[in-house]
């Protein structure tokens, strides 16, 4: 029987991996290779690449590292973030991406996502949704990693994202991502009741719990994981040998002071989910 | 030295199993040139994308012929997902689409689920288990029954003769073929180049068979 998921999620600005709260005030974490290789040796079932800055400026550097690490990574590569024509998602594949998901443009051209469907075929083709819970308690789609307002209600677009052969949905909570308070259960269950394909869910692991519930009570066959599993290793993964001009890595030796996160590692949380009898990939 | 082809069509993960090679000491050159293609010693027919589309790329580029006259020889092909995929007669993707033709079969979509309590997602974005049919095949030695695999694919070859059977897989409870053999033709559902170091076992066993030969 197929597996669900666990799949690192690693936000990319320019040479390095950060993190932020509500996908803002990015703070380093580290370098990506080294992340990637290292969860890719922890049996990550897919990792998640995450252009933080892409709909803002310049992502040459996104695809410098994807290039690296497909060389030596053989799982599922995901990249998300600034995808607008069918040039970038080739040049993404070219680069070394398995498949490529889009949320600013397909929410501003539908007809896009239809022929990004046709030209590379469903399982290639993702669309991330940004969800931020109103007052009145309705889901909005955002876009521009949560910045952006579009009006667009996050159940009408699942059920337009049905019609248009998109091979699966990253449903973001902007709400709960870096929080650490666990994954958007409601938002979850929303989606999954209108979409009739695969889901990833995404912001607000803050405990190994909070995939276990997530995994138990949702039809989600993917968890995308980033807190929990940085923090875990970001201090033995850092070297001040590597090159840290373009950002402020304090923060880096700050981490593991914080209460909001019980961080893991993948062999940790894949043995707790099997346990509870979760269809994992054991390592 | 073998020389070993990986055709490039335009439909597919190139680098990806070319990386995969690589790593286990398998040289390939990426061609679609059909004289090289003649002279090799073994062929890599990749492949993701829709069955249509990449019949015709193969019919554009003139590469049918090369193969089927290659298939002919002895040598083997490996064929991955897609590329597996178009040994077959026909497939029903998108209307319906004659292959190579070198196994008798179809390719099918996977069936809409019947219940709601268990959704069958199309389609498959998973890693699952790969049951071996035939235990005594190269292809997956060393490899234990039921290890994991990573699948990605909407459609399913169907055999005429269930002999062609390797591998099979069960998606949300619906069984399939998830490898397919017959003689020096060999070809996986499943993505080795994208399955960690199970995957890199099949490249490796692949390696063997052509030295073998």
């Amino acid at each position: 029987m197929e597996c669900k998921r666990i799949i690192p999620r690693l936000d990319i600005k320019g040479p390095n991996l950060v993190k932020g709260i509500h996908l803002e005030g990015l703070r380093i974490v580290g370098k990506p290779e080294k992340f990637a290789e290292y969860y890719y040796a922890q049996g990550a079932d897919e990792l998640m690449f995450v252009d933080a800055v892409a709909s803002l400026y310049e992502r040459n550097s996104l695809h410098d590292i994807i290039k690296r690490v497909a060389k030596q990574i053989h799982i599922p590569l995901v990249v998300a973030g600034g995808i607008r024509t069918i040039k970038d998602i080739t040049e993404a594949l070219r680069v070394g991406a398995d498949r490529v998901s889009i949320n600013t443009a397909a929410i501003q051209n539908p007809k896009f996502i239809e022929e990004a469907v046709r030209t590379f075929g469903s399982s290639t083709i993702i669309v991330t949704i940004e969800a931020i819970k109103q007052n009145d308690g309705k889901y909005l789609a955002f876009t521009d990693n949560g910045r952006e307002h579009t009006g667009l209600e996050v159940s009408d677009w699942t059920r337009q994202l049905n019609n248009l052969g998109v091979g699966e949905i990253i449903i973001t909570s902007v709400d709960q991502e870096g929080t650490g308070q666990g994954y958007d259960y409601q938002l979850i269950k929303l989606v999954s009741e209108i979409a009739t394909m695969n889901i990833t869910a995404s912001g607000g692991a803050g405990s190994p719990d909070d995939v276990e519930k997530l995994l138990t009570n949702t039809s989600v066959s993917g968890a995308a994981i980033a807190s929990i599993l940085h923090y875990e290793i970001a201090k033995e993964l850092f070297d001040p040998a590597d090159d840290y001009r373009e950002g402020n890595i304090e923060y880096i030796n700050k981490i593991g002071n914080t209460k909001m996160f019980q961080t893991t590692t993948i062999p940790a949380l894949k043995a707790k989910l099997i346990e509870k009898s979760i269809n994992i990939r054991p390592n | 030295m073998m020389k070993v082809a990986l055709i490039d069509y335009k439909m597919g993960n190139l680098f990806s199993i070319a990386h995969a090679c690589e790593k286990v000491g398998l040289e390939v050159e990426i061609t679609n040139n059909p004289e090289k293609i003649k002279n090799a010693d073994a062929l890599i027919l990749p492949g993701v994308g829709a069955y249509p589309l990449a019949i015709e790329q193969l019919y554009i580029q003139n590469l049918t012929e090369p193969i089927k006259d290659f298939a002919n020889t002895g040598k083997y092909i490996f064929g991955i997902c897609l590329g597996m995929q178009l040994f077959m007669d026909q497939s029903n993707e998108f209307g319906v689409h004659q292959g190579l033709g070198l196994i008798e079969g179809e390719v099918l979509r996977f069936p809409e689920s019947t219940t709601n309590t268990q959704p069958r997602f199309i389609p498959q974005i998973a890693w699952n288990n790969v049951s071996i049919e035939q235990p005594n095949h190269p292809l997956f030695k060393n490899i234990p029954n039921n290890e994991y695999f990573y699948f990605v694919h909407s459609n399913y070859v169907k055999t005429k003769s269930t002999q062609n059977i390797l591998c099979s897989t069960d998606y949300s409870n619906f069984k399939y073929s998830s490898a397919i053999v017959q003689d020096n033709l060999i070809g996986i559902q499943f993505h080795p180049e994208k399955s960690g170091i199970q995957g890199l076992k099949i490249f490796e066993n692949y390696k063997e068979l052509i030295y073998k030969r």
